[in-house]
């Protein structure tokens, strides 16, 4: 279940936030969270609940027995927790041999969220090995950490030392409640007025052989996975706020990088600063020569890869950002005499050959010019003018910069409410109820299904 | 300024609740008219179906398919669709839009009416003309019910069968060749030659649609090619078939009105010039224009229109709508329809249906839409035949009730699969004394796997 269908829009969310409000204390709002994200987990995928039930008492009982800088301690819940994942991985992997057909392996579904789920559990022992913080007291608040479900499809990946001491203590009233539902609606328009339309011209370019279709259908590619991607987290976090709680950031205008080093300073943060803190530090890091260095990296995004999938596109293309960073790293003095501008074109075209080996577009379709344009890429190119141009202007540091003087302007004033904080916020009401409008209208417009042969063909 | 907050999240809340309320608690739309289509029903609850996730992403299709106020919000949908579909720049005669057509579903879309299913709004009476004597039956069956497709029946995946575009104030379904269908298609005709024996003449008509003759050249040549999809697929019939050029008459009447522009059919006009190169292979002597009474339908605004209306380009199908032109058989007629091979159960319908004003499909006009039988009796001193077909045979019956005195026309679609009734060709025909077996279908249906499949079901 995606956060974007009509149902969770209308009915589960609403409902949710109502409810959560009328609950007297934070303890009964936090029991209500958790029996509604594990109800929105049984809806979406009912079979595997118990097993994450399951995994994370298993944590919880485990984690009383970590100990700061006790490393055997840590090995069994990280074992355990990595494992189940692992098993799930192969298990995909293994699907697509001969000797799969017909057996469980082919019907295998991976679990929703076990990415996300897995590591933030992982994520939680390693921390209280490393002393940032306490286990869980109740096994109460082990089960929100993991099961919230803001965060249980597509992250971010929150840290329990951020999550944990707002379980007790956070602010939940109007404002946040309102800043939640911005955002949300914010996040929710990038997925469904930009991102599925970036799809639609993909799937229209389906067909197309010439290499003027392959970069229009790269370029949309490029623009769909931010603005879906950035868009769930922004919802995520959205809806985080709406129930008092701040998650961390994931994005940060990363096609607007210099070079591919920042681009994954900017992108999917959360996973990058997890690889960074429980992969590559303990590797070693820089710490112990170039050459380990660059086998860490090496491990580093072999593993990104294959976090985001097991089929060799994913694989290629970690490995491809591997190849671009231990360039780059060696060169960075090199290429930081470059103009700015020259830096973010070479770096943007850099980032979409990777969307091009993750989507699974042959790249060489790209260099096909002796059929290079179409009548098809013309009218698609035409017709999605507007959409590239909120494309780019979305992707670019402009709305980041509205968004910080809009805030600006509501500074909250706790002597007087001016006219312009009313301005401000009805303001923000407009927009994000004509947002939610335009929202449910293409989510409809999605469900239409002519039939021309009136069913007769089916 | 928490109490602006409040007011205006509390306000916000109240309304999607409110939707979300009546979403629940008011009466669900089966029937969609602006896609042709019924809608999703509340699925069955089976503790494996819940286990999987599956009656979930069920409910979740019913729940879109039943929010509260979805045709209103499918017709706003349309002049969002504008942004996406930016032609404010585009030249007149430029492709305005393209997108991937299928048998059943594709994005965006709205339809003036059904575009077969509606026979419960045709007359079932003649038009009161003098030349008309059809002595129609008067039955009044339900037959909106059963026509309508039943939502249950088990689907066969949507089928991509080419492209449909938008250019100028002209709409057309673009066939993409499947090699593969010409052949299970050609097979199946073979098939059906052989199990009707030596003693059935059959002809196998492939024709052309609009594409053909208007769709810019990219559409038109290679894949899209259908001068060589239809030699493709007669290269690949048997002797005992005989292939009859449509194409030919066709192309040489292009400035003629042979095609609709909103419509994916042809005109009267159009199968007329098929049915001229039908009689020079079957011996008949074509009949001249002149010699029928013709009338028209204005405003027919037609199923092309149903495919693409959910893009605001899709509006000037509508501002500037087709005119039908009908051509009256000048013999005696007596036309029934049946809903299986028995012919038991019949209901009298017209060969050139009246249709009513509000009624936006006029193509209904021929044989009152696609039925499993329709026998056409005529006076006619002349032998039996069917015509095996999918609607663009509708038009094309007329034309032969001035050689057979009986013309049973049979829509393949209806027989031999999921829980259709079953149907052996080879038994029926010589029940009926059949002489000529006429297979007449269109590209888009040539290069459908299922259909042609279908088709060979026929005599299987």
């Amino acid at each position: 279940m995606e956060f974007s269908e009509l149902w969770f829009l209308y009915l589960f969310l609403p409902v949710t936030v109502v409810v959560y409000f009328l609950m007297p204390s934070m303890r009964s709002k936090n029991l209500f969270l958790l029996i509604v994200s594990m109800a929105f987990y049984v809806l979406a995928q009912p079979i595997y609940l118990l097993l994450f039930l399951a995994l994370t008492c298993i944590n919880y009982i485990l984690s009383k027995r970590v100990k700061p800088e006790k490393r055997l301690s840590v090995t069994l819940p990280i074992l355990l927790t990595l494992g189940i994942l692992i098993a799930f991985k192969l298990a995909q992997v293994l699907a697509v041999f001969p000797f799969a057909d017909g057996t469980f392996l082919q019907t295998l579904v991976l679990p929703l969220g076990i990415s996300y789920y897995t590591f933030q559990l992982i994520a939680y022992q390693v921390d209280i090995y490393r002393g940032k913080h306490a286990p869980a007291s109740r096994l109460l608040d082990l089960l929100l950490y993991a099961f919230i479900f803001p965060k249980i499809i597509t992250g971010p990946i929150v840290r329990f030392a951020d999550f944990g001491p707002q379980i007790r203590k956070r602010r939940t009233n109007s404002q946040t409640l309102f800043q939640g539902m911005q955002r949300f609606i914010f996040g929710l328009s990038k997925k469904v007025l930009i991102a599925d339309y970036c799809g639609g011209v993909i799937t229209a370019l389906a067909s197309d052989t010439s290499g003027a279709g392959a970069w229009l259908s790269a370029l949309m590619f490029m623009f769909q996975i931010y603005f879906e991607f950035s868009g769930c987290s922004d919802m995520a976090i959205g809806m985080a706020r709406i129930f008092g709680f701040t998650f961390c950031e994931n994005f940060n205008i990363p096609y607007g990088a210099a070079s591919v080093t920042d681009f994954w300073r900017r992108w999917h943060m959360s996973l990058g600063s997890f690889f960074r803190d429980y992969v590559y530090i303990p590797l070693g890091g820089n710490r112990k020569g170039k050459l380990r260095q660059i086998f860490n990296m090496f491990v580093v995004w072999a593993l990104t890869g294959l976090w985001h999938g097991t089929s060799l596109n994913y694989v290629l293309w970690g490995v491809y950002f591997f190849v671009l960073l231990a360039i780059e790293k060696q060169l960075m003095s090199k290429l930081e005499s470059l103009p700015k501008v020259v830096r973010w074109l070479i770096t943007s075209l850099l980032i979409l050959f990777g969307w091009v080996i993750f989507s699974g577009q042959n790249i060489v379709s790209l260099f096909v010019f002796d059929r290079f344009g179409s009548t098809l890429v013309s009218v698609q190119l035409r017709n999605s003018m507007l959409l590239i141009v909120a494309c780019v202007i979305g992707s670019s540091a402009l709305p980041k910069k509205f968004s910080q003087l809009w805030q600006k302007l509501s500074q909250e004033n706790a002597k007087a409410i001016t006219f312009k904080h009313i301005v401000y916020a009805v303001g923000i009401f407009v927009v994000i109820a004509l947002l939610l409008w335009l929202c449910t209208v293409s989510l409809i417009g999605a469900t239409n299904a002519p039939d021309i042969y009136g069913g007769k063909l089916r | 300024m928490r109490t602006v907050y409040t007011i205006l999240s509390t306000f916000l809340l109240i309304a999607m609740l409110f939707i979300g309320f009546k979403s629940i608690a008011d009466e669900d739309a089966t029937f969609s008219e602006s896609e042709n289509r019924n809608l999703k029903t509340f699925p069955n609850i089976t503790a494996a179906s819940f286990a999987k996730g599956e009656w979930f992403e069920d409910y979740l299709a019913y729940y879109r398919d039943t929010f509260p106020s979805r045709e209103a919000l499918l017709e706003e949908n349309r002049t969002l669709s504008s942004f996406y579909n930016f032609t404010a720049l585009a030249d007149e005669d430029d492709v305005q839009i393209v997108i991937d057509f299928q048998s059943n579903a594709a994005h965006g879309g709205e339809a003036l009416a059904q575009t077969e299913p509606q026979e419960s709004t045709v007359q079932s009476q003649p038009m009161e003309t003098t030349q008309s004597t059809e002595a129609e039956q008067t039955t009044e069956p339900s037959e909106a019910t059963e026509t309508i497709p039943d939502p249950t029946e088990p689907a066969a995946p949507a089928e991509d069968l080419g492209q449909a575009i938008l250019v100028g104030n002209r709409a057309m379904d673009v066939p993409y060749v499947d090699h593969n269908a010409l052949t299970t298609y050609a097979n199946s005709v073979n098939a059906i030659a052989d199990a009707l024996g030596s003693d059935v003449r059959t002809f196998c008509i492939d024709v052309p649609n609009a594409a053909a003759f208007y769709a810019p050249e990219e559409y038109r040549t290679g894949d899209c090619d259908q001068k060589t999809m239809i030699d493709f697929c007669y290269d690949r019939l048997a002797d005992n078939v005989i292939t009859v050029d449509a194409y030919t008459p066709l192309a040489q009447h292009t400035d003629e009105y042979l095609y609709f522009r909103t419509d994916h059919h042809w005109t009267q006009l159009g199968a007329y010039y098929a049915y001229t190169a039908f009689c020079e292979k079957a011996g008949l002597e074509v009949q001249p224009l002149d010699k029928f009474e013709t009338g028209s339908y204005e405003n027919f605004v037609g199923s092309m229109h149903t495919y693409l209306s959910g893009y605001s380009q899709a509006s000037i199908l509508a501002e500037e709508p087709d005119t039908l032109h009908y051509y009256r058989p000048f013999v005696e007629l007596n036309t029934t329809y049946y809903t299986d091979s028995s012919l038991e159960e019949g209901y009298g319908i017209g060969t050139i249906c009246y249709i009513e004003d509000d009624v936006p499909n006029k193509y209904l006009t021929y044989l009152g839409g696609d039925h499993p039988i329709t026998v056409i009796e005529t006076d006619t001193d002349g032998p039996v035949c069917i015509l095996l077909k999918e609607s663009y045979g509708n038009a094309f019956a007329p034309w032969l009730t001035s050689h057979y005195s009986k013309i049973i026309v049979i829509d393949p679609r209806e027989f031999n699969r999921d829980d259709k009734p079953s149907m052996d060709l080879r038994q029926f025909a010589k029940e009926q004394n059949v002489e000529d077996c006429i297979i007449l279908n269109y590209p888009m249906l040539l290069n459908s796997i299922y259909y042609a499949d279908w088709l060979g079901r026929m005599v299987q």
